[in-house]
């Protein structure tokens, strides 16, 4: 049997909240713009949050950078390389 | 506060449907939607005393407040999402007037309609794996040949070759180690993703952010249909059994507001 999972904000681990509240969601420009990088004063856990290093690497732990579905770092390269592909096509079709 | 000309006001989500604002007088949190061609933004007005630009930066170091107001956006989002599907927004989207909001709404009609139609039906729910080290090397002297055959090695060894076997072992439980780490989280990731629409792995955050002892070793969110909910649960069931005397921990939280797959730019085909 499944245990019962329940959830409620109060009880819910701040970083959970945080982690989505702050880092995900849609971003979408208001009148007013914060950019949580800039601000010097910001509280470590929040800065952790936010930073773009990845414990996984560091601890060995990254099977997932592999799969070109789930990274994105993977999808970036692969773009490149297809790009760059299609750039040396073009030059051939021109001469 | 008093409502003035000069409130801001603070965007929480959008919906295709009216929620029943009532709910939130308790929290006293006065929750207002805007309504524009089939789509509501959920708003509320706030101070610039707390929200202009400048006193946001300050008040974004203050762990207190930050608490306080990320909580309460979380509620306010929560409770709407009880009945009617969401697109949950960052915290801290302001504008300063109306017609600011009814011109994104404008903007972006289709792509929210699009965005909404897609999560109908479905719930976003988080998997945070977390190791215990001493159990995970604990099994592993146990269940790994290699860990076990130095073990035996050592004990008939002299003290200086001990020495250099015990050194070798640390090195060798240590990529051991992650080996099954990784083995374990892939195959608890591949398994739940069988009972999803979507599944996303995010970073893995350090200890000074998750204030717990063991170290995370994964950080997912899956989109799941609501009636494979239970199916979900069980699969999650099934991974506890299997792991747990490996020294995984199990952490899944939800449903949350779909933060991690509403994004605008990849579904906002118009």
């Amino acid at each position: 049997m499944a245990e019962q999972m329940t959830h409620s904000i109060n009880a819910t681990n701040l970083a959970d909240i945080l982690e989505r509240v702050l880092d995900k969601g849609i971003v979408i420009a208001g009148d007013i713009k914060i950019q949580l990088a800039d601000i010097d004063l910001l509280n470590i856990k929040i800065r952790l949050l936010v930073a773009s290093v990845d414990k996984a690497m560091e601890m060995g732990i990254n099977w997932w950078q592999q799969d070109s579905y789930l990274s994105t770092k993977a999808k970036e390269k692969e773009t490149q390389t297809l790009e760059k592909r299609v750039e040396r096509l073009e030059k051939r079709s021109k001469a | 506060m008093n409502v003035t000309e000069e409130s801001l006001i603070y965007l929480y989500c959008v919906t295709k449907a009216k929620p029943d604002c009532s709910d939130f007088e308790e929290t006293g949190i006065k929750i207002y939607p805007i309504y524009f061609q089939g789509t509501y933004a959920i708003l509320s007005r706030v101070s610039p005393e707390e929200f202009s630009e400048e006193n946001l930066k300050k008040n974004l170091a203050n762990m207190e407040w930050v608490e306080k107001n990320v909580r309460q956006h979380e509620k306010v989002i929560e409770e709407i999402m009880k009945d009617i599907t969401v697109i949950p927004f960052k915290f801290g989207t302001i504008f300063k007037t109306e017609d600011g909001v009814e011109n994104l709404l404008k903007e972006n009609n289709l792509k929210f309609k699009n965005v909404i139609a897609d999560l109908e039906g479905k719930e976003e729910w988080g998997l945070k794996v977390y190791c215990d080290s001493e159990k995970l090397n604990d099994s592993l002297k146990k269940e790994d040949e290699r860990v076990e055959g130095i073990e035996k090695e050592i004990t008939s060894s002299g003290k200086g070759k001990a020495y250099f076997l015990k050194k070798k072992k640390n090195e060798l439980i240590k990529n051991v180690r992650n080996e099954k780490i990784s083995e374990y989280t892939q195959d608890s990731f591949e398994r739940i993703k069988r009972a999803c629409l979507e599944a996303k792995i995010n970073k893995i955050l350090p200890k000074e952010v998750t204030e717990k002892k063991e170290d995370m070793v994964l950080n997912a969110a899956f989109l799941i249909n609501e009636k494979r909910i239970k199916e979900f649960k069980n699969i999650l069931a099934y991974l506890k059994t299997k792991y747990t005397n490996k020294g995984l921990v199990f952490d899944c939280t939800g449903p949350w507001p779909p933060y991690n797959f509403c994004n605008l730019s990849e579904k906002g085909k118009v």
